[in-house]
């Protein structure tokens, strides 16, 4: 085979090896999400930094903990590792800006949050469905929602956005197949749209799509 | 396990959004732009969803959707790139590690100066590893065109090489 075809084969799959699939967004949803769970990532040293600091700190400020010079004596040993290990989790788990390339360090702190970026012009595709329809931070658009309940000029109001957080998954594929039955106003693509906000709104994790698995009954 | 005729378009985002922004990443040199490139033919695929008639093509039009993207993407950054000339993106973008090697590195420039329509069939072809009548099918150009620009751009690339070394 071609020496040079080989070298092409070869860069190809170097070059886009570094992407890799647990990075990229969810169909549909902004960047910005994948760059947050990125930013976490980045924090673990600054983490692991801070809290090599605060053994190092301990250590000095508390000298009898240290039976030998450089060396931790065995009371102390236990608390460095736990040190060790509680930093990282709370910079996972607390949403925490980019650290700025020049400037403070920006400090762990728990009421640091990232301003969401919800556009307020939403794309609107012929069969009514629209984009985006969640913020940056992964929760439901606002602008997406004031359409689908009813703020529109396609009377779309569906009864999935009116359950309660409770509602059972039978409840759910009720409400959707009214809503898409003869009487309802949705169709198979804006009923899902209207089903993902309000499952993320809900916290719901029902296995529901319109077009693979919802199954209603026939109209009578 | 649920029953279905066809795939839904989460199932094919799920089964190739890595390979189309890979795909995407190798046309536009840009992490970020390769994923709204892929994001817009699903919102394009999700917008025509009810008119697919035959899955099978689904992901030939995927793929065109992509490299429709690029190009837009291309154009709208050309008066830019034009303004403040820049080595290529994918040089940038790439980690040092990969690029260790001079000869990589060389070639991945060389791929890089090459017109749009064979970096695009170069891709096509050796990367997502498509026949000639695929790659036609794709671009929209006859299967001779593919053959013709192919040769073109392995050829380019070897006098560059050989230029340079």
């Amino acid at each position: 085979m071609n020496s040079l075809e080989d070298e092409l084969r070869e860069l190809y799959r170097a070059v886009t090896e570094t992407i890799r699939e647990e990075d990229l967004p969810g169909l549909f949803e902004p960047r910005a999400r994948t760059r947050r769970r990125s930013w976490s990532g980045a924090f673990a040293p600054l983490a692991a930094a801070v809290a090599v600091v605060v053994a190092i700190g301990l250590g000095v400020a508390v000298p009898k903990l240290v039976s030998a010079p450089g060396r931790l004596a065995p009371p102390a040993s236990p608390t460095a590792p736990s040190s060790f290990a509680a930093a990282p989790v709370s910079a996972a788990t607390s949403p925490v800006p980019a650290p700025a390339p020049h400037g403070p360090r920006p400090t762990l702190s728990s009421s640091t949050t990232l301003p969401p970026s919800c556009p307020t012009t939403l794309t609107e595709g012929n069969d009514g469905t629209i984009a985006p329809l969640f913020c940056s931070d992964g929760s439901p658009n606002p602008a997406a929602l004031a359409y689908y309940e009813g703020h529109n000029g396609r009377g779309f109001n569906p009864a999935v956005l009116r359950l309660a957080p409770s509602s059972t998954q039978s409840q759910v594929k009720s409400a959707m197949c009214a809503d898409i039955g003869s009487g309802g106003t949705m169709g198979l693509q804006t009923e899902q749209q209207a089903y993902d906000l309000a499952a993320r709104r809900n916290s719901w994790s029902y296995d529901i799509n319109t077009v693979t698995n919802l199954r209603c009954p026939p109209a009578r | 396990m649920r029953a279905r005729t066809q795939p839904g378009i989460e199932d094919l985002y799920r089964e190739h959004a890595l390979g189309l922004v890979r795909f995407a990443f190798l046309l536009t040199g840009d992490r970020a732009a390769a994923e709204d490139v892929v994001q817009d033919a699903f919102l394009g695929l999700h917008r025509h969803w009810d008119e697919v008639k035959d899955p099978g093509h689904v992901l030939a039009y995927l793929r065109t959707s992509v490299v429709n993207g690029s190009r837009s993407r291309r154009r709208r950054n050309l008066v830019a790139l034009r303004l403040r000339p820049e080595p290529p993106v994918l040089v940038q973008s790439a980690e040092a590690s990969v690029l260790a090697d001079e000869d990589r590195r060389a070639l991945l420039a060389s791929v890089g100066a090459l017109p749009p329509r064979q970096r695009e069939v170069l891709a096509l072809k050796y990367f997502l590893d498509l026949g000639e009548q695929e790659i036609a099918r794709i671009l929209r150009i006859s299967r001779g065109a593919v053959a013709s620009t192919a040769s073109r751009a392995l050829t380019a690339l070897a006098r560059q090489l050989r230029e340079e070394s």
